[in-house]
């Protein structure tokens, strides 16, 4: 018969990698509703398994640990079983939580993870005294190998849960006229409603009981600690001035993966996606459906799939990181610095991140525990300079200063600099008010546990960026391929006939003042687009923008640099060639006014809406899928919009 | 348990040096933070070893119930301990 079985456990208890070896690629990764806070399940045979998040105790309210505790009492009213998953290095800390959970009186078993580590440390467990002890199912597992699963299979598959003994329920009973009514768990439930002495009276409690049992089925054979020698390895890592290093280096080598190493498939993907188009094209005779193809499906798809690089390196990197114990190093490197802007250590991979693309750092954020930290995070991170904003920003900079001297340092150099600068002083400010002025629910209190150095197990990193890279494609690949279907339908269909169009265009040419414009150009200026752009123009006319940069902004919002596609198109430049494109808009004149439309009151305004304007649909994607919600997403592109306008706005009036 | 007491002054954690051993004798945070502290296992009674305090990250990383644990500045100032 099909059920449900939650997987509990603190953080650090291996409680993943098993969820991992249980279900295999058979998973579902999503949000609680309206919450960035993950949620996991697959299949197990016939069974659905929940993992459900970290937590420390069912006496923490932390957003993401209510969570877990909401649907642990859930299981608890239903009777579903829960396997209760610890760190048998750690078994007497772990065990406190469990006797928490045991006090509920649901059917469990209780996981001894890291059967290995055990071993090599001398450290046996009478597992059958324990059973007895604990009233439900004991299993020596590693989860890493596989090692014990088999047991644990038989258990899931047999159901062979049992209620554990209850440890301190019976504080819990209260006296009335019908009988003993026991409360813990309305208790558990109102949270926190005892006063501190009896909290810790409690905590006590339960770990002299613990303490009781782990010390009579437990056998420490060897004084050796298990910890020596990661602590030798953070003599290095941790220290002031090498372990600053090893940081940067690491740092280094993440960057440059997303950065660099992901752009060879990305160019790969790219070109393929454009063969792909000019073989349709020569294919379908048809002329809309060969540009809806060519021009609409083709590259919808090759936008979503461009990604998959740089989400799998990241996720890989994170993954190593995270399994090998280092990543809770970087956060305790960098945790000064970030607390400064109300962020911990955990935010900084995904912020650098964000350097190369937004849509790995917010899909990245999932490694920070704290729900605000992370709202904040993705909320930010896509005013760092992404890669996208380079071909944007390397146009307008080579407008504004034509000729580059042959200095080291050049003006151009500084401008670019300059932007990056704003980028992140922007990113920081904006977190800050986040965690500090905001009313999201956070972790308040903050802890970091440092776990011992481990090698990562391939199979779960490799499993986990799988999951990752195909959650982006299923989930927010939708989206971005619906959105781009969008602009292609607005900029490729008119609501004037093409008879129209073609007279206008054939009127204009007869003009003794008429430049040299393509079809092509007159055929988008007379778009849903063009008419958009036009529509626009009062807005944006007090930013020093025409209608032409009017539709170059509205079809950037596929990808910042289609922005220099449309341009070149839009003024009929006839290539994307960077010199052809400047030469271009240098020589552009406003037709109103008769002076360059490109000024550097122009230029430098247009810089600054592309610095603060989110101009990316895939990012909106994204953030809609990891909040669970449009209204992150929407009131993110707003508030963006609106820093946009007001620097570029600034900037215009002051400059012109 | 008879507990020698070398020194009971009062003062941050970060002045112990990595690999003292030390007992705490009073929390005197807010109660969210000691209840916070309690569930990682740190309360009065405790007994916890220093591991490294470096000046960059203003945080210190102690031992207690066989975990490695980090706690920022102003939290660990309010814990009260003594050398054992």
């Amino acid at each position: 018969m099909s059920q449900t079985i939650g997987l509990i456990g603190k953080p650090n208890s291996g409680k993943s990698t098993l969820f991992n070896r249980l279900t295999g690629l058979n998973q579902k990764i999503g949000n609680y509703a309206g919450v960035t806070v993950e949620s996991k399940s697959g299949n197990f045979g016939d069974q659905k398994i929940v993992d459900l998040p970290g937590l420390l105790s069912l006496r923490i309210t932390s957003p993401e640990e209510k969570i877990a505790k909401k649907k642990i009492l859930e299981f608890t009213e239903g009777k579903t079983p829960l396997i209760f998953v610890s760190n048998g290095m750690q078994l007497a800390d772990h065990l406190i939580l469990f006797s928490e959970i045991a006090d509920l009186q649901t059917p469990m078993a209780l996981v001894i993870n890291f059967k290995d580590e055990m071993a090599k440390n001398q450290i046996s467990v009478q597992q059958r005294e324990l059973e007895n002890r604990v009233g439900c199912p004991v299993l020596m597992i590693n989860s890493r190998n596989g090692d014990g699963l088999d047991e644990l299979r038989l258990v899931i598959e047999k159901n062979r849960f049992k209620v554990p003994h209850a440890i301190c329920r019976s504080l819990y009973d209260e006296i009335d006229d019908e009988g003993i009514k026991n409360s813990y768990i309305s208790k558990v439930e109102k949270s926190i409603d005892k006063n501190w002495d009896e909290n810790q009276a409690e905590y006590l409690k339960r770990q002299k009981t613990v303490s009781s049992i782990v010390r009579s089925t437990v056998n420490y054979l060897s004084n050796s600690n298990y910890l020596t020698k990661t602590k030798k390895w953070d003599k290095v890592l941790l220290h002031p001035i090498l372990g600053l290093f090893i940081f940067l280096a690491v740092m280094l080598v993440i960057f440059q993966a997303v950065f660099t190493f992901a752009s060879y498939p990305m160019d790969l993907i790219d070109a393929g996606f454009g063969k792909a188009s000019e073989l349709a094209e020569s294919y379908i005779s048809i002329g809309w459906l060969s540009d809806l193809i060519t021009n609409g499906i083709i590259p919808g798809i090759g936008g979503v799939l461009i990604f998959i690089p740089q989400i799998a390196i990241l996720f890989f990197m994170l993954s190593v990181l995270e399994h090998t114990g280092y990543l809770s190093r970087i956060s305790f490197i960098s945790d000064g610095f970030l607390r400064k802007f109300g962020l911990s250590g955990k935010s900084i991979i995904p912020l650098m991140s964000s350097w190369a693309c937004a849509i790995p750092a917010i899909m990245g954020a999932r490694v920070i525990d704290d729900p605000k930290e992370r709202m904040a995070v993705i909320m930010a991170s896509p005013l760092m300079t992404c890669s996208a904003r380079l071909p944007v920003y390397t146009i307008l900079i080579a407008v504004m200063f034509p000729n580059p001297s042959g200095d080291f340092i050049t003006m151009q150099g500084i401008a670019l600099l300059s932007l990056y600068l704003i980028g992140v002083i922007a990113t920081l400010a904006v977190a800050w008010y986040i965690t500090k002025r905001t009313a999201i629910e956070g972790n308040e209190l903050w802890t970091l546990e440092l776990p011992v150095y481990r090698m990562p197990n391939w199979k779960n990193v490799f499993t986990t960026v799988y999951m990752k890279t195909k959650s982006f494609v299923v989930e927010a690949g939708k989206i971005i391929f619906l959105i781009s279907i969008l602009l292609w339908v607005l900029a490729s269909f008119s609501p004037k006939s093409d008879d129209f169009i073609a007279e206008q265009y054939v009127a204009y040419q007869s003009q003794e003042s008429s430049l040299d414009i393509t079809k092509e150009s007159f055929d988008l200026e007379y778009s849903y687009i063009g008419y958009m752009g036009k529509f626009i123009e009062p807005v944006i006319q007090p930013l020093g923008y025409d209608w032409k940069i009017g539709i170059a902004l509205i079809t950037s919002f596929a990808a910042r640099e289609v922005f220099v596609g449309t341009l070149s198109t839009i003024y009929s430049i006839g290539s994307e060639e960077e010199s052809s494109i400047i030469e271009r808009l240098r020589s552009e004149v406003n037709r109103q006014t008769g002076r360059p439309t490109f000024t550097i009151a122009v230029s430098v305004s247009l810089l600054l809406f592309y610095v603060f304007a989110m101009q990316c649909m895939s990012t909106v994607a994204i953030v809609r899928k990891e909040t669970g919600t449009w209204k992150y997403a929407l009131i993110q592109f707003l508030f963006m919009l609106v820093l946009a306008y007001v620097f570029a706005f600034v900037a215009y009036q002051l400059l012109k | 348990m008879f507990i020698c007491v070398a020194d009971s002054i009062t003062m941050a954690m970060d002045k112990l040096q990595e690999e003292e051993r030390a007992i705490i004798i009073k929390l005197s945070g807010p109660t969210p933070l000691n209840q916070y502290l309690l569930i990682h296992g740190i309360t009065v009674g405790t007994v916890f070893r220093m591991n490294y305090s470096p000046n960059y990250s203003g945080l210190i990383s102690i031992t207690v119930g066989g975990k490695m644990i980090s706690l920022r500045r102003h939290d660990y100032q309010t814990i009260d301990w003594t050398r054992i």
